[in-house]
């Protein structure tokens, strides 16, 4: 196994279709799931967090044929995949749905539209396929290597052993709401930069915002609906959070769901901004893929007047995007 | 590097070879490449790059190197690059409120 990589009895695809005829495959990643078994691995104690990973094997379990009368049309030999096993070293194996690949689907169903394989209105499902292949060899002169996680070692003894909390300096809530008031019916986005804790002995970490650093938009602009980042104001804000503030890391991002013009006016308006859109989820799987971070939503809190905004968290659990709670420190 | 198993090797006339590093943004993988031919294009070190480091959602990357955005079309040379650069994968995305309904 090279360093870093993984090995598979099965390759993994993910298949549109349309009316049960395929449109299109890709090859479906499984690093959020191996992230994910590393990372609990290593809070857990089982695992050192020295950078080196043991060997890892990802399975198909639960595969059928597919459907003669909805998937009989698909001209492959590949079976299809409910759930896959993920098993890193002599840990136990871990299971994961194959709801995780749901960002990957939705990224490659926006691609075909792109393509114009597909269109707008078309009604479509995704699969995930398995099909049996040899264990791949590491290419030659290519080498993969990570660094440890970036843990502070620290007794966490309010954390329930194998829970991962988060937790958020109100200052920096209180500065977001500030902000987010400041700056109209247009996206903001920032860096969230503090530490994470890990108590190997009780098998728990924290993940603690202390503050945020502006994100520029990118050529793609902002909008009352979108925030484009260029790749470049990622690295320029990162280099600006480790340079500003000593020993701090990013550790997520954050950014606003504003409220129409009219809205802080209207303090009937039963408007709900705080969500996570696909979009959200697909900023959060490429460019926060590390199970530690969080992305913070701040928007209008359902009954709740425009100018009183709130909060909502996100982060990675079992391999997937979701909701999480978090405490204010 | 397997000249066959490189994507950059394959129709460069000429001009030697580089080792090169890969890094995600986080900094938490990186990925050394070996002999990468210098006429090769940044898309070329990017798509073996982000394959190599597992990224998910492949067509999405751009490469960073001393804070400028590379082309993709450009060659390693035209970009820049010489033996040991190293280089950040970093997305090119956006967020919003756009996809509300399928949240």
């Amino acid at each position: 196994m090279n360093e870093g990589g993984f090995g598979s009895d099965s390759a993994f695809e993910i298949e549109v279709t349309r009316g049960s005829v395929p449109v299109g495959r890709v090859p479906a990643s499984v690093a959020s799931c191996h992230e994910d078994t590393l990372f609990r691995e290593i809070v857990a104690g089982r695992l050192p967090n020295d950078g080196t990973q043991p060997p890892c094997v990802v399975t198909a379990v639960g595969t059928h044929e597919p459907n003669p009368t909805t998937g009989g049309e698909v001209a492959s030999s590949s079976a299809m995949a409910d759930v896959i096993e993920l098993r890193l070293g002599s840990a136990p194996p871990r299971r994961y749905a194959k709801e995780v690949f749901t960002a990957q689907a939705n990224a490659f169903v926006a691609d075909l539209l792109e393509r114009g394989s597909l269109k707008q209105g078309d009604e479509v499902e995704w699969r995930l396929t398995a099909s049996e292949q040899p264990v791949p060899k590491p290419q030659d002169g290519v080498r993969v290597v990570r660094q440890p996680l970036p843990f502070l070692l620290s007794s966490l003894p309010d954390i329930e052993p194998g829970n991962v909390s988060a937790e958020i300096d109100a200052t920096l809530l209180g500065a977001l709401q500030a902000q987010f008031r400041s700056a109209g019916p247009v996206e903001r986005a920032w860096l969230l930069v503090g530490e994470v804790t890990h108590d190997a002995e009780r098998g728990a970490a924290c993940v603690h915002a202390v503050t945020a650093v502006d994100v520029a938009r990118g050529r793609g602009g902002a909008s009352m609906s979108h925030f484009a980042f260029e790749p470049s104001a990622f690295v320029q804000a990162r280099n600006r959070a480790t340079r500003d503030f000593d020993g701090l890391i990013p550790v997520g991002w954050a950014h606003s769901h504003p409220v129409c013009e009219d809205c802080p006016q209207n303090l009937e308006c039963p408007a709900e901004t705080r969500f996570f859109s696909s979009a959200d989820v697909e900023v959060h799987t490429t460019a926060f893929p590390s199970p530690y971070m969080i992305a913070l939503v701040i928007g209008k809190a359902g009954a709740a007047p425009a100018t009183e905004p709130a909060f909502r968290l996100y982060g990675w659990r079992d391999a997937q995007v979701r909701e999480i709670q978090f405490r204010t420190r | 590097m397997d000249a066959a198993a490189s994507p950059t090797v394959n129709g460069a006339p000429s001009g030697g070879f580089m080792n090169l590093t890969a890094r995600d943004w986080e900094g938490t993988r990186q990925v050394h490449l070996d002999e990468v031919a210098r006429t090769a294009t940044v898309g070329e070190l990017v798509g073996q790059s982000v394959q190599a480091l597992q990224l998910p959602l492949r067509d999405l990357y751009q490469a960073v190197f001393r804070g400028r955005e590379l082309n993709h079309g450009d060659t390693l040379e035209e970009a820049g690059l010489d033996s040991e650069s190293e280089i950040e994968l970093v997305p090119e995305v956006s967020a919003g409120a756009v996809a509300q309904a399928d949240r």
